[in-house]
């Protein structure tokens, strides 16, 4: 009876300390590798720059979600240890600005202006440019 | 003819002038970080995406922040901040539109200074006065400082179960290096 009732005890604490692990993974869980999300669309960089001057709400539904753009680099910048590509369509008003993965690194500092790429990324929104954050080249 | 290669020469310059103090400067990848201490918890979250724009010959300065491109450690955070807290399905946008009191375009060092101005979130509109660095670069200027924001003041409400985790005040951190704006 007593031997029962030691078991019961060790597997109610046990099924707690499996749920506060669970919970601590879940609060603590970092930001999703890009790489591992499904793609939505894909866009040339003139496709999605055109889309953005005609009309924001077509692209409102991407946002929060990876779609994968390819064009050509302007610029490639450096601040707060992350690169950022910047991209080019048909206007010099908008661009697409791409804040890298930090996994990207070593691929980012092969690349160089003037250079087609094809990345991926999640679409946060616009200011006066596209914004996409976490990118992955592909 | 030379009085007349002196005016043509004269007008060059003066046009060139001209163009270059009206220039407007701008920013399209500025740093903003904001901090939030508790004896609970410590959050911070930085967006390396804000849009600036600076005038020097009226001291004006206009910010534009999208909400969503803050980033921090844990998906959580960023899950809180912009369903529960911001909202930023329907306030996407913060703003900040200001002018810089005594702002000296002449001086070529930094100058410290008060930018005067509106700081919008969240549909809230509150006067702020900043303290800002203004320094003069190369090619442009780099405007750096701080502010604190009250959250109360921009209707951001926290659950009384998280109430303890965020702070009531946060600090916010600035760094823009602004480049010529050619339209």
């Amino acid at each position: 009876m007593k031997l029962k009732k030691r078991h019961k005890i060790i597997f109610v604490f046990s099924l707690i300390g499996i749920c506060l692990f669970l919970l601590y993974v879940y609060v603590n869980r970092g930001i999703a590798d890009t790489i591992t999300i499904q793609a939505e669309e894909t866009f040339t960089t003139t496709e999605l720059l055109s889309k953005f001057d005609d009309t924001q709400e077509k692209l409102e539904d991407f946002i929060e979600k990876a779609i994968e753009i390819e064009g050509e680099i302007k610029e490639i910048t450096f601040q707060d240890g992350k690169y950022s590509l910047i991209l080019k369509g048909d206007s010099d008003i908008s661009y697409i600005l791409c804040e890298m993965q930090a996994n990207q690194t070593p691929d980012v500092l092969k690349l160089h202006a003037g250079q087609d790429i094809k990345l991926k990324g999640i679409l946060k929104g616009f200011l006066l440019d596209i914004i996409l954050l976490h990118c992955v080249i592909i | 003819m030379n009085k007349f290669l002196l005016v043509i020469f004269l007008s060059i310059c003066t046009s060139v002038t001209v163009s270059s103090q009206t220039a407007e400067f701008i920013e399209r990848q500025g740093q903003v970080t904001f901090f939030s201490y508790t004896s609970v918890e410590n959050i911070q979250a930085t967006n390396n995406q804000v849009l600036s724009l600076f005038n020097p010959n009226t001291d004006e300065v206009a910010v534009s922040i999208l909400m969503r491109a803050f980033v921090f450690k844990k998906s959580l955070m960023h899950e809180h901040f912009n369903e529960s807290y911001i909202e930023s399905d329907l306030y996407p946008k913060a703003t900040f539109n200001g002018k810089i009191v005594g702002f000296d375009l002449t001086n070529d060092e930094s100058q410290t200074r008060i930018i005067k101005g509106d700081f919008t979130l969240k549909d809230s509109t509150k006067p702020v006065d900043v303290k800002a660095t203004i320094t003069k670069t190369n090619d442009g200027y780099t405007i750096s400082g701080t502010l604190d924001i009250m959250i109360d003041d921009y209707n951001i409400k926290v659950p009384p179960l998280l109430s303890p985790n965020i702070s009531k005040k946060i600090e916010v951190t600035f760094n823009f290096n602004y480049a010529p704006y050619e339209k």
